[in-house]
């Protein structure tokens, strides 16, 4: 696991690959850095970064139901 | 009816421009009038919204199965479709899975597991298990054993439930009490502390998420509006069916594809009530410090009789035992003991 920093960017390489996203308004990149440390918030940050980078319009939630 | 379902789902993109839908395929079983008829709907409604939209769509399509009916060739005819398929499981044992029979009564755990290992071998429309909360099994062994599936993601769900009609093992008289908080605290812990991800576990990810700050993106927890509802087979237009546990008929609009737009259903009060964030919770809720990461937990999880959904969480306490211990667990990773207030 790394954890390099690209100006303002993060680059977290975790077990799926790597994501390059700059940090999302309203979170702290300090805490974002320092989850990246650690392998299983590492692979959830990954995953809500990616999501939120892929994300148009307002939030929403969907069923449960489904996968 | 088929077609009618597929031009209001192309009408409603075409309206909002939308640029990316999620169609899913759900039963009783959704395989079980064949794969064919499962693709024929998936094609057309593709075929609308590409007729219907100005611009491109991607219109991702998942089904949600028990499992027991992923052949060979339904796998592979589904991955060429680029269809997602996720399934149910109690657990990932044949004694976790014991109420699941098919249609003669028979279990139906060796061709679930059948099933499974074969949609493993296509990992790109493997979407991964959904399991519901059993307290009688030991959570620990409930995970471990799904993992044997090598799932990319893993999901709890608690069991439609509210006040009227309490989960086994938490009566009205126990709502302080916090059984199924303390289950999937047990997971967590043996999820968070395995120094490897193997899986992402929804509900957790979900909750660290909004422990940080980021929009929750599942109607289990977080303030986001839920934007889902369902089409019958007689093309009625209903709220998301987990409703119906809560009293007859609660899902039901009054609506149908024939005589209503998506539109039309945004102004259906029950609708409306999942958008509102804080201000479609309770009282209670809104007082709370835990509210912007549970968001009042599932919204069919609070009916009462008398008021409604206008209540807790029959799951409350348990939703707060879990965030709390998630939020504990995360303070001396991150250096910050004031992810949550107290």
């Amino acid at each position: 696991m790394s954890n390099s920093r690209l100006e303002d960017r993060l680059v977290a390489d975790g077990p799926g690959g790597a994501v390059l996203v700059h940090p999302p308004a309203g979170i702290d990149p300090e805490l974002l850095k320092r989850g990246l440390d650690h392998p299983i918030l590492a692979g959830v940050l990954r995953h809500l970064l990616e999501r939120e980078a892929q994300a148009v319009g307002r939030p929403v939630a969907y069923y449960e139901d489904s996968p | 009816m088929l077609e009618r379902s597929a031009a209001r789902i192309g009408e409603h993109v075409a309206t909002h421009k939308l640029r990316r839908i999620r169609v899913e395929l759900h039963g009783g079983e959704p395989l079980l009038g064949g794969v064919d008829a499962a693709l024929k709907q998936v094609s057309c409604v593709r075929e609308a919204v590409r007729a219907a939209a100005g611009t491109p769509c991607d219109v991702r399509v998942s089904v949600q199965t028990n499992g027991t009916l992923l052949t060979e060739d339904v796998v592979s005819v589904l991955a060429a479709a680029d269809v997602r398929v996720g399934v149910s499981l109690d657990g990932g044992r044949a004694d976790h899975n014991k109420r699941r029979v098919d249609h003669a009564g028979r279990p139906a755990w060796e061709a679930a597991t059948r099933g499974i290992a074969r949609l493993a071998r296509h990992p790109e429309i493997y979407a991964g298990l959904l399991c519901t909360i059993d307290l009688d099994m030991d959570p620990v062994d409930v995970y471990d054993s799904l993992m044997e599936f090598g799932p990319q993601a893993l999901d709890f769900l608690l069991p439609h439930a509210n006040w009227e009609y309490p989960p086994p093992g938490k009566g009205p008289s126990m709502a302080g009490s916090a059984p199924y908080g303390e289950w999937l605290s047990r997971i967590f812990d043996r999820w968070f502390d395995s120094g490897r991800y193997r899986t992402r576990i929804r509900l957790f990810a979900e909750i660290i998420g909004l422990l940080y700050g980021f929009p929750s993106r599942a109607e289990a927890v977080g303030l986001s509006a839920v934007v889902a509802v369902l089409v019958e087979t007689d093309g009625s237009i209903e709220q998301v069916d987990s409703l119906r546990t809560a009293y007859a008929h609660a899902s039901s609009t009054g609506m149908t594809i024939f005589e209503n737009s998506f539109d039309d259903v945004l102004e259906h009060p029950g609708v409306a009530a999942r958008q509102l964030g804080v201000d479609g919770l309770g009282e209670d809720c809104r007082r709370c410090p835990v509210v912007r990461v549970c968001g009042g937990g599932n919204y069919v999880h609070r009916y009462r009789k008398g008021s409604g959904f206008l209540n807790r969480s029959i799951y409350c306490s348990d939703l707060e035992l879990l965030i709390r211990h998630i939020a504990h667990k995360m303070g001396p990773v991150l250096g910050s003991d004031s992810l949550l207030p107290d």
